[in-house]
């Protein structure tokens, strides 16, 4: 019976590779942060985008001893991975990376993490911006979750030609001086789309965020208490999100189609971190020395960035502590960003830097585009947010697209979202 | 016309009366024995009956020891969590049934989220499960050239893994810059608005669902059909039936087994459809949010653990309602 | 009945119809094909471009500089192969026990294994890291592969199947020649259901291959990544690139097609042997 034959073959090399597999994880497993004779291996959870490697590699060689291990995920999965790591005991790295978005829960969980003031973080403190330094202490001032990584200063990117068509200014002085509030923008945008018949921006949601960003209370006040109903700054957001509805594409940032709307041209603006520059090189690289950049209205707004913390299950804390605050120095940093083509720094004391300032993309034709980003980061406001933020924001954001699509009226958009994001804190 | 008696098969209700072979009389011949005619059970010697009982016990114990590892554990404490507030690195509080109490008088947006997964099975599952026993059976003729060719094509679906399903299906869905809507426009169609409307996130993605499925269920359908004697579709044709009838009364009866378990698995999966709207995008008035998509955002974006655990535990009976229902009217549809 | 009825049914309308349902089943895998092998940017014109572009290698390299792709190809060969096996030899065997023989609390034991289908995976997670964790199999091969190796599915779909390809009179003739069950399983059984093992074999091993949800909880560190959690990986946060993405996926889906035919061999064998006679 040659199937018999062949399925006991197949058994026996199914036992062979149980065996197999068991020996291979044998040896890889338990690695999380082993000691032996003086060596430390500390393991960092990270997500593709830090441009940490050469660094990490550098860092080893002048630590003997000392190995580094950066386990890289996808971004929402590192967060699960640590979320899921910290609630059932064990399996946390040395050090992870914790977004913005996620930093208040566990700062709210923070004894799950080093204190790193206990660590000697106080001394640092002058060496970041001090906004985002603030994001990462507990309200009493006492206690440091993580070392700031980057931040995500935002300016407006603009295409000239367009501009240009509509009758506007195309010099980044003048058209910041033209466009320094968020009404003035929304003209413009009505100039822009009677002449042109492109629109302003991708969607009323990117204006909505960057307003909100403006100011310190969004959704919570100091006490935690939800006052996304009476926050002057929210309510703002609000009725001017929903005042560019007719200048908007109503497109997903990052989506396909948002790209297919850039390399048609159909896009006046995009607010932009110095992240997103990449999307729209990607997106639309036809439309390169089209654009320029200036300021956004109003400021500067925050988008995105993270910290590097210390989970308490990690073992080496002492010797992770001496790597994150040597790899996020004001010094390394800037190498990041300047021979890693990584993140933008979050240490001020380096702005100033010809490779700051004297950064520049053909893409965008702007030859101070560096000093922009720079200026921008330190204008930021810290906004307080509460652990739910990000969910609540969510909310608001659904409600001005049901509202673009046709499907809710501004009034019955904004009781649902109040009475949605009451009824999931109350859950909380 | 001929008649044929269904095949001893699996259902819930009659498991043990089905022992009785029906009117299969096809000659056969195994192990140099001929055996021919109908067997029954009844004349069993005891010792057959605890020798069964033993290797019966055995043979499903590996899963069983499996599930108490890995599945016991995780039901028992989802239930001890959906009694209490958690947001997972804190502590644990206890709140009785208000969780409950919660689901059923003040969430409207969870009984949405029902809709929209009912909806979306609905309008996925019945024309997924007709076109793949339609493209089982003709894949089945004998004539037909290319069969492997075929096979594979209509098995590329499964191989084409779920994050390029998304970017593709996102692509021709677009709204504004879709291919779907560039056709469309080519014939002076005007355009779906496929992702701001309850129509067209439904369609599209119950149509991501369909083409990843139906190829799959058609393979299911292949499979059951290699066990359909020949003889008995010779006999049918002697008799003149068409090949519609020849499906409708003989396919169709002799798959019931099989037909059956892609009833209950579509359902399951449709009940628990997560990765495509995942990927398609829920839409700002949540009209592609599905029941499982729900629940992880409340456990993993807002962290409220306690309160999905709760959804967990009515997703659970739900689903053992809907299949219970499913496979009462499949039962229905086959007797009669 | 009539004639005609049967001629106004022609094998061109059959053909027509298949070849419409192949070609839209291969549309979306050709079309990763046509971005894999272009560049991000060239996809986001308007209309996209639809024959398939030249960087399909310079994407491919680029991939295997970014992950280590064939270390994660050799770890989900193993894993897929070994659940498949297991999942193979367990079901059949219980699905066998299910449909052919009697005890006590079998149709009730049969009902819990289907409504354990139904229970929700995502909040298992947790509770299933917990135990994993526990039994200190973090980052190792095997907290994958022993969840897997038998499930309800496989049990459910063996079943049904055994029930109808096997009659009773098989059962019984070899009883009489004094077969143990096993060996009744072994020699009668799984000759006669080849076809429906083909079937769970393929759909056991693409499962396991694709599968991420489970995997990239357990699996952090890169020399136990799948293929799927480093393609993952590919994922910068910051900005999405297409082609390289798809590059890999596609490269990554070629292993799968490799077992498709090879399983395909058993379905044309159920086919022309017929599965009892």
């Amino acid at each position: 019976m040659t199937f018999g034959k062949k399925a006991t073959g197949a058994m026996a090399s199914l036992f062979l590779l149980f065996g197999l597999s068991a020996c291979d994880g044998g040896e890889s497993g338990g690695g999380s942060s082993g000691e032996s004779g003086g060596d430390v291996k500390l393991t960092m959870w990270a997500w593709p985008g830090f441009g940490l490697g050469d660094l990490a590699a550098e860092y080893e060689e002048n630590n003997p001893g000392v190995t580094i291990e950066i386990q890289e995920a996808d971004y929402a999965d590192v967060h699960q991975n640590l979320i899921t790591a910290l609630s059932s005991g064990s399996g946390a790295p040395d050090i992870s990376a914790v977004d913005e978005g996620y930093l208040e829960r566990m700062k709210k969980n923070s004894d799950q993490f080093h204190n790193l003031y206990d660590l000697g973080a106080k001394d640092l403190e002058g060496d970041y911006l001090d906004w985002k330094w603030q994001q990462a202490n507990n309200a009493a001032g006492d206690f440091l979750l993580g070392i700031p990584t980057d931040v995500g200063p935002m300016v407006m990117a603009y295409r000239e030609d367009i501009f240009e068509k509509a009758g506007l200014p195309t010099d980044p002085t003048e058209v910041a001086a033209q466009i320094d509030t968020w009404e003035k923008y929304i003209e413009a945008g009505k100039k822009v789309k009677e002449t042109t018949g492109a629109n302003m921006i991708g969607r009323t949601t990117d204006l909505y965020q960057a307003v909100l960003e403006q100011a310190q209370i969004q959704y919570f006040d100091e006490e935690e208490n939800f006052v996304a109903e009476e926050s002057e700054q929210n309510v703002r957001a609000w009725e001017l999100a929903t005042s560019a509805q007719d200048i908007s594409s109503n497109l997903e940032r990052d989506s396909a189609e948002w790209g297919s709307a850039l390399a048609a041209g159909d896009i006046a603006t995009v607010l932009l971190p110095p992240w997103m520059m990449q999307n729209i090189k990607n997106a639309a690289p036809d439309t390169a020395g089209k654009w320029n950049v200036t300021f956004i209205p109003e400021g500067s707004g925050n988008f995105g960035g993270s910290f590097l913390t210390l989970p308490k299950q990690g073992k080496n804390q002492e010797e992770a502590y001496d790597f994150i605050t040597w790899v996020m120095s004001p010094d390394q940093q800037l190498r990041i960003w300047s021979e890693a083509n990584g993140p933008f720094p979050s240490t001020p004391g380096v702005y100033e830097d010809p490779s700051i300032q004297e950064y520049n993309d053909d893409f965008f034709n702007n030859p101070e585009l560096g000093s922009y980003y720079a200026e921008a980061a330190q204008k930021i406001v810290a906004g307080h947010k509460g652990v739910m933020h990000d969910p609540v924001s969510q909310l608001f954001q659904d409600a001005l697209i049901s509202i673009e699509d046709g499907n809710a009226t501004e009034k019955e958009a904004w009781d649902n979202v109040l009475t949605e994001a009451k009824r999931q804190l109350d859950r909380q | 016309m001929i008649l044929v008696q269904p095949l001893p098969s699996f259902s819930l209700a009659h498991l043990k009366t089905n022992k009785q072979s029906g009117g299969r009389n096809v000659e056969l011949k195994k192990e140099g024995v001929e055996v021919s005619g109908k067997f029954t059970k009844s004349k069993k010697k005891y010792s057959t009956a605890q020798s069964e009982r033993r290797s019966g016990y055995l043979f499903i114990s590996p899963f069983f020891i499996l599930f108490g590892i890995f599945g016991v554990f995780p039901l028992i404490f989802t239930a001890y969590l959906s009694f209490h507030k958690w947001d997972i690195l804190g502590t644990k509080e206890f709140i009785g049934f208000k969780n409950y109490v919660n689901i059923f008088t003040n969430d409207p947006l969870f009984w949405k989220t029902v809709g929209n997964t009912f909806s979306i099975w609905i309008i996925s599952t019945i024309p997924q499960l007709i076109a793949a026993l339609l493209i089982a059976y003709f894949l089945n003729e004998k004539f037909l050239k290319g069969k492997s060719l075929f096979r594979l094509a209509i098995f590329m679906p499964n191989v084409t893994s779920v994050v390029a399903v998304a970017l593709v299906f996102s692509a021709m869905f677009g709204s504004q810059y879709g291919l779907i809507n560039y056709v469309l426009s080519v014939f002076g169609i005007e355009g779906i608005n496929w992702r701001g409307s309850y129509f067209g996130t439904h369609v599209a993605i119950a149509t991501m669902v369909m083409w990843r499925w139906v190829g799959y269920n058609a393979i299911i359908y292949l499979a059951g059909l290699q066990s359909i004697p020949r003889e008995l579709y010779e006999a049918a044709t002697i008799d003149g039936a068409g090949k519609l009838q020849q499906l409708w009364y003989i396919t169709v009866p002799m798959l019931r087994p099989i037909i059956i378990f892609t009833v209950i698995q579509s359902t399951i999966g449709g009940m628990q459809l997560f990765a495509e709207p995942m990927l398609f995008g829920e839409g700002g008035q949540y009209q592609g949010l599905t029941m499982t998509l729900y629940l992880y955002q409340e456990a993993f974006t807002r962290f409220s653990f306690g309160y999905a655990s709760a959804i967990a535990w009515v997703l659970f009976l739900l689903i053992i309602i809907v299949s219970l229902i499913n496979l009462l009217i499949t039962k229905k549809i086959q007797t009669s | 009945m009539n004639e005609v009825g049967q001629k106004a049914f022609p094998k061109i309308s059959l053909y027509a119809f298949l070849t419409v349902s192949a070609l839209l089943s291969i549309f979306p895998f050709y079309w990763m094909f046509v971005v894999a092998s272009n560049t991000t940017s060239a996809i986001n014109k308007f209309p996209p471009s639809i024959l398939p572009g030249p960087n399909f290698i310079a994407n491919s390299l680029a991939v295997f500089e970014e992950i280590e792709f064939f270390r994660a190809l050799f770890n989900s060969i193993l894993i897929s192969t070994v659940v498949t096996l297991s999942v193979l030899f367990f079901c059949s065997l219980a699905g066998f026990a299910f449909s052919k023989l009697t005890f006590k609390f079998r149709d009730g034991l049969f009902i819990f294994l289907i409504a354990t289908m139904m229970i929700p995976p995502q909040l298992s997670l947790i509770p299933n890291y917990m135990i994993v964790s526990q039994l200190g199999w973090v980052d190792t091969l095997q907290a994958v592969i022993v969840p897997a190796a038998v499930n309800a599915f496989g049990v459910f779909w063996m079943r049904q199947y055994i029930s109808g390809a096997v009659p009773y009179e098989l059962i019984e003739a070899a009883r009489m020649d004094g077969c143990s069950n096993f060996r009744i399983y072994w020699n009668i059984v799984l000759p006669a259901v080849k076809p429906g093992l083909a079937t769970l074999g393929i759909f056991t091993f693409m499962g396991t291959w694709n599968d991420f949800l489970w995997p990239l909880v357990v699996l952090k560190d890169s020399s136990v990544h799948t293929i799927q959690i480093a393609l993952r990986t590919l994922n910068d946060v910051y900005s999405t690139d297409y082609s390289l993405i798809l590059a890999g996926t596609f490269l990554a889906t070629l292993p799968i097609l490799v077992v498709f035919l090879l399983f395909n061999k058993q379905f044309i064998a159920g086919l022309t042997e017929g599965a009892v006679k």
